[in-house]
């Protein structure tokens, strides 16, 4: 059973670096009944650039760009089982949290959520994610 | 099912602080056709002292002794599913990201990367990972 990687038009690229060699990172691995979501932050699906904002709105392009690669790959927010948080401030933790539980209404995924410093400037917020398959 | 410990020679051990009482860390854990493996760093495998060096140096080295647990799991780079990287620095992301694309030239994996504190002082990187297995 291979790996299949998932390749979203409509998400970021993970770690791109311009003028590099090819990456060797995926937005997103299936293999059996698993897959894995890459880190992703508010960077625009088409041009790559980081779009900048307050925690909210970067919070909610970040989700989105989520959820444009598990619905590549035939998910929704109901296969995720595990999610893993990034804040660049713990200081915006109230705002990205309601922000959040707005997003995911009516879904229950567990989460880990911690400051630190994602390695993209401007990016202030970085999310992945484990999902799981019938 | 039991949890199955990898044990490599060839690889650090993981949470080593001299003197204290074994240690409840195994290198990697295989429970069924997954495989978790611990955080490791830029140390030697036989006397785990620290491999001082720059960026490239070090994640060439952690990457090192990633690979070796794998090998120990009987798995490779091909079974990589997931991987975390922790940066001490993050301003060191590009030529960190450079290695990381060489050493893992045509194979893909997903990865999250951010910056946070290393406890071990003089590492400056720090990477694990899940492998699954047919």
């Amino acid at each position: 059973m291979p790996k299949q990687i998932i390749a979203s038009s409509s998400a970021p690229t993970p770690g791109a670096t311009p003028g590099q060699a090819e990456s060797p990172l995926a937005q997103a691995v299936r293999f059996g009944n698993m897959l894995f979501v890459s880190g992703l932050g508010s960077v625009d699906p088409r041009t790559g650039a980081v779009v900048e904002g307050d925690i909210a709105a970067q919070t909610r392009l970040a989700l989105d760009n989520l959820m444009s690669v598990l619905a590549d790959a035939g998910a929704t927010a109901k296969n995720i089982v595990n999610m893993r948080v990034t804040l660049r401030d713990v200081a915006d933790f109230p705002r990205f949290n309601e922000t959040f539980r707005a997003y995911l209404a009516g879904e229950k995924v567990t989460r880990t959520c911690i400051g630190g410093i994602p390695n993209r400037a401007g990016v202030n917020v970085q999310v992945d994610c484990i999902a799981m398959f019938d | 099912m039991p949890k199955q410990i990898i044990t490599s020679s060839k690889a650090p051990t993981t949470g080593f602080t001299p003197g204290q009482a074994v240690s409840p860390l195994a290198q990697a854990i295989r429970f069924g056709n997954m495989l978790f493996v611990s955080g490791t760093g830029s140390l030697d495998p036989v006397t785990g002292q620290v491999v001082p060096g720059d960026i490239v140096v070090q994640t060439k080295q952690t990457l090192d002794n990633l690979m070796s647990v794998l090998e120990a799991a009987g798995a490779t780079a091909k079974n990589i599913v997931n991987m975390r990287v922790i940066l001490r620095d993050v301003a060191d992301f590009p030529r960190f990201n450079e290695t990381f694309r060489e050493y893992f030239a045509g194979e893909k994996v997903t990865r999250t990367c951010f910056g946070g504190v290393l406890h071990r002082a003089g590492t400056d990187v720090e990477i694990d990972c899940v492998a699954m297995f047919d």
